[in-house]
């Protein structure tokens, strides 16, 4: 029985030496989120999706660190920990949806906003690839005010659906394509 | 019964007698108004008249001519007529009958009713110099009352309240609920009213209709068919879109790798 995350302790503040740290990884900044942002958007696709896989991973390494088998654990038990430092790095409330076969990560509350989803997707194919050793692309469905969709796909598949979505189909739509055309309801 | 058939033999005997003896003919006097009171009305065949006292604003008794004449034309009779109800007993009444006689304000009801009139007032009456007596009447004395008793419907046996408490109230009597007549049988338009009304529930319903039970033969044995009412659909207060439940991923490792295996090939 895996114990629940627990946040006790999870983050240090000295402010002594101006040192803030995470479990015991290295030191983290505090840093406005639109700044993050703009500098992701301005340095380029490349660039930003780069850096926030590098953010991404090391939220997968103190996931796999409280999970060192997290194969074989249910899909509860990671979103539990994966959400727990998820939001340790401020990056929102993370959840989870299954259509059909197909992976879905919801974010809600991204600091990002809007101009930030392409970062968090590259931060979360960080998570799982160093949570889990799977490298998984992935890629934005849709978006409201509050709550940010992505699937966790192949690079293949993930580019098709990234097509027809923006060709107008609805995420939904998209992933039963996907479905279908691999001969599954 | 043999006695009262002798009574009445007794009677019809004594009708013949007056039949057939002279009597004197009715003259109305100066004054006199004839009118049908003054007619002699028989009680029907097999129906026995018993008056006791009669009224007196009920019938007159009959003019006796004998008397009359007896008087004399010097005294002219009051004009006859009959007393207001409210003028008590009339004085006339008793002057006109016979002296032998008492009046009737002294005769005792259990005399009439006991015993037939005597010879003597026979034959006064035959001589015509009395009542006659068809105005006399005979009493016959009725039988009681004769055959099956009436049946009458026992009272209802109110039951002893057993301890109540002071806050609890009976129920009403003959106000069960929940209760109905077996032989009732449904309103002859019952099958249109229930086909309107399922067509306005599918015409205005946004809820999908659940598949109508089956409907319980009606009729059978004279029973009518119950219909059951239908339970309350909850209404869709929210969507939900079901996955394919054919994949149950046990793992979050395994739903990855399900995840990432769509659209390879």
């Amino acid at each position: 029985m895996q114990a629940p995350f627990d946040p006790t302790h999870a983050v240090s503040f000295d402010l002594n030496r101006g040192r803030v740290v995470i479990g015991d990884g290295d030191a983290q900044v505090v840093a406005p989120a639109t700044a993050l942002v703009e500098l992701c958007v301005e340095a380029g696709s490349e660039p930003g999706r780069a850096f926030a896989a590098h953010l991404g991973s090391e939220i997968g390494r103190r996931v796999s660190k409280r999970l060192p088998d997290a194969a074989r654990l249910s899909p509860e038990v990671v979103l539990d920990h994966l959400g727990g430092e998820w939001a340790l790095a401020g990056l929102g409330s993370l959840g989870l949806e299954r259509w059909g076969r197909a992976l879905v990560l919801t974010v809600d509350g991204s600091p990002f906003g809007p101009r930030g989803d392409a970062v968090v997707a590259a931060a979360l194919e960080g998570s799982l690839q160093r949570a889990l050793g799977r490298q998984a692309s992935v890629v934005v469905l849709e978006r409201d005010d509050e709550r940010a969709r992505f699937a966790v796909l192949n690079r293949k598949a993930a580019t098709q659906v990234s097509a027809w979505i923006h060709d107008g189909m609805s995420f939904g739509e998209a992933l039963e394509r996907l479905h279908r055309e691999e001969g599954m309801p | 019964m043999n006695q009262r058939i002798g009574r009445l033999e007794q009677l019809l005997e004594r009708v013949r007698r007056n039949r057939d003896a002279p009597r004197a003919r009715q003259t109305a006097g100066p004054g006199t108004a004839t009118s049908r009171d003054d007619e002699q009305i028989l009680p029907p065949a097999g129906h026995a008249v018993a008056p006791a006292r009669p009224p007196a604003s009920s019938r007159r008794p009959k003019r006796i001519p004998d008397l009359e004449l007896a008087e004399g034309p010097s005294e002219p009779l009051p004009p006859v007529m009959t007393p207001p109800l409210e003028s008590g007993a009339h004085a006339a009444s008793a002057q006109r009958l016979s002296p032998a006689l008492p009046p009737f304000d002294e005769i005792e009801p259990g005399s009439l009713r006991s015993a037939p009139p005597s010879a003597d007032l026979v034959r006064e009456l035959q001589r015509g110099q009395g009542p006659t007596v068809e105005q006399l009447g005979n009493t016959l004395e009725l039988d009681d009352a004769q055959g099956p008793p009436l049946e009458l419907a026992a009272p209802i046996e109110e039951h002893p309240a057993s301890e109540r408490d002071e806050l609890e109230e009976p129920l009403p009597r003959g106000l069960t609920a929940g209760t109905y007549d077996d032989s009732l049988l449904p309103p002859p338009s019952v099958h249109e009213d229930l086909r309107r009304h399922k067509e306005l529930v599918e015409r205005y319903s946004l809820v999908p209709e659940e598949p109508p039970p089956p409907e319980p033969a009606a009729g059978i044995g004279g029973v009518p068919g119950i219909f059951s009412r239908s339970e309350v659909s909850s209404s869709q207060v929210a969507h939900m879109v079901k996955a394919a439940q054919r994949f149950q991923p046990k793992t979050f490792i395994e739903w990855l790798d399900a995840s990432l295996d769509l659209g390879k090939h």
